[in-house]
């Protein structure tokens, strides 16, 4: 159980929005993590006061700050390193567009969770997760 | 026509034109992903019906960066003759999408993933995106005209009631997002209209200064009250 409060850390300063990658990391961090969307999302179970954290937050970091899952292949050397990175928030992106176009964009964050559509998106960012970690940054967890 | 339905058609025209680039970008990076793989299909070897698809491809891409380019321009234009006539285009009403445009687009269906490729909306879902998009299409009363003219009308928000805009010269690195409020929330930054701010890569928090962290753990100095932000002076600085 740890939380994105030290970032200080991170060793992502080789991109050019080294703040945003972070923000991407932590988002994609908090959708690979079922144990965090219970706690945090749904019980409203904070690390600290002033934290906050729900689906929508990290729909907004990945699409509406950053764009990241909506032009990925364009976001290396902003945000991302490698191809690899690419790759996988493509596919992290494919599994939250789908679930958007099947169920919409204004559903409860629970309902998001319990429906068929979750266990990829899940799966998806654990994946993202595993590759982003593999590229250096270790500090930033949900 | 009457000047009032003058400057309602020209919001229009610039709400569609902004997301036409929008979809533009998205096709454009679908062409950038057919690349990819036809060029791991070829894995170095020269085949000249490949090769001739990639130009092909690589036609259509520049054909779409065309298209945004003369799209900017007629934004850049409108905004333009809407100065001219004196009124701010973001007071100008929408037009809406006619419904026989909207009921002839296709709808997703629960269940079917993506099938174009992965990673991006099938086109029947991106379809959907534009009709919900139209009919979601909001912006704040009072919006400031520190907003430059040249990010255009915004766009919808992925999730949730907001608009947002990226700065054109910079859209990695600056741009902005605002919320609805929602006056149920428990959170006092939350129940009001609410702006995240970027600048150059960095948050913004409400005293002006980068957060020093995550928006997660600066929540509230990261989100700005709409009140408060369009008093400021820039739209990146109180």
């Amino acid at each position: 159980m740890v939380e994105v409060v030290d970032m200080a850390h991170s060793m992502s300063d080789d991109v050019r929005f080294p703040e945003m990658r972070r923000e991407i990391i932590s988002a994609v961090n908090a959708l690979a993590s079922p144990e965090h969307q219970q706690r945090v999302w749904i019980d409203r179970e904070y690390p600290h006061p002033g934290y906050y954290d729900d689906f929508t937050l990290n729909i907004h970091i990945l699409y509406d700050d950053t764009d990241v899952l909506e032009n990925t292949s364009s976001c290396i050397g902003d945000y991302l390193r490698s191809q690899d990175e690419v790759d996988a928030l493509t596919k992290l992106a494919a599994a939250i567009d789908a679930m958007f176009a099947a169920l919409g964009t204004e559903l409860e964050d629970l309902d998001y969770m319990r429906s068929p559509f979750w266990g990829s998106v899940v799966s998806a960012a654990a994946a993202a997760v595993r590759v982003l970690a593999n590229e250096g940054d270790q500090s930033a967890r949900t | 026509m009457s000047l009032g339905e003058v400057i309602a058609r020209a919001g229009s025209a610039l709400v569609g034109s902004e997301r036409a680039r929008h979809l533009s970008a998205e096709a454009a990076d679908a062409l950038d992903w057919a690349c990819a793989e036809l060029r791991r299909t070829l894995h170095g070897s020269s085949a000249p019906e490949f090769e001739e698809a990639l130009a092909s491809l690589t036609r259509a891409q520049d054909a779409i960066g065309e298209m945004c380019s003369t799209l900017a321009l007629a934004e850049t234009a409108i905004h333009a003759y809407l100065r001219h006539l004196g009124v701010s285009d973001t007071d100008a009403p929408v037009t809406t999408v006619a419904p026989e445009s909207r009921s002839a687009r296709a709808v997703g269906t629960p269940g079917a993933g993506p099938s174009r490729k992965p990673g991006r909306d099938t086109p029947a879902a991106a379809d959907q995106g534009v009709a919900a998009d139209t009919e979601r299409y909001w912006k704040p009363d009072g919006l400031p005209e520190t907003i430059p003219v040249e990010w255009g009308a915004g766009i919808s928000n992925r999730k949730g009631t907001g608009i947002r805009w990226h700065d054109p010269l910079n859209p990695r690195g600056s741009g902005v997002r605002i919320d609805k409020g929602d006056p149920d929330s428990a959170w006092p930054s939350q129940r009001v209209d609410h702006v995240i701010v970027r600048y150059n890569g960095k948050v913004i928090g409400r005293d002006g200064n980068p957060i020093e962290g995550s928006i997660k753990v600066y929540f509230e100095n990261a989100h700005i009250p709409f009140s408060e932000w369009s008093k400021w002076s820039t739209w990146h600085t109180p």
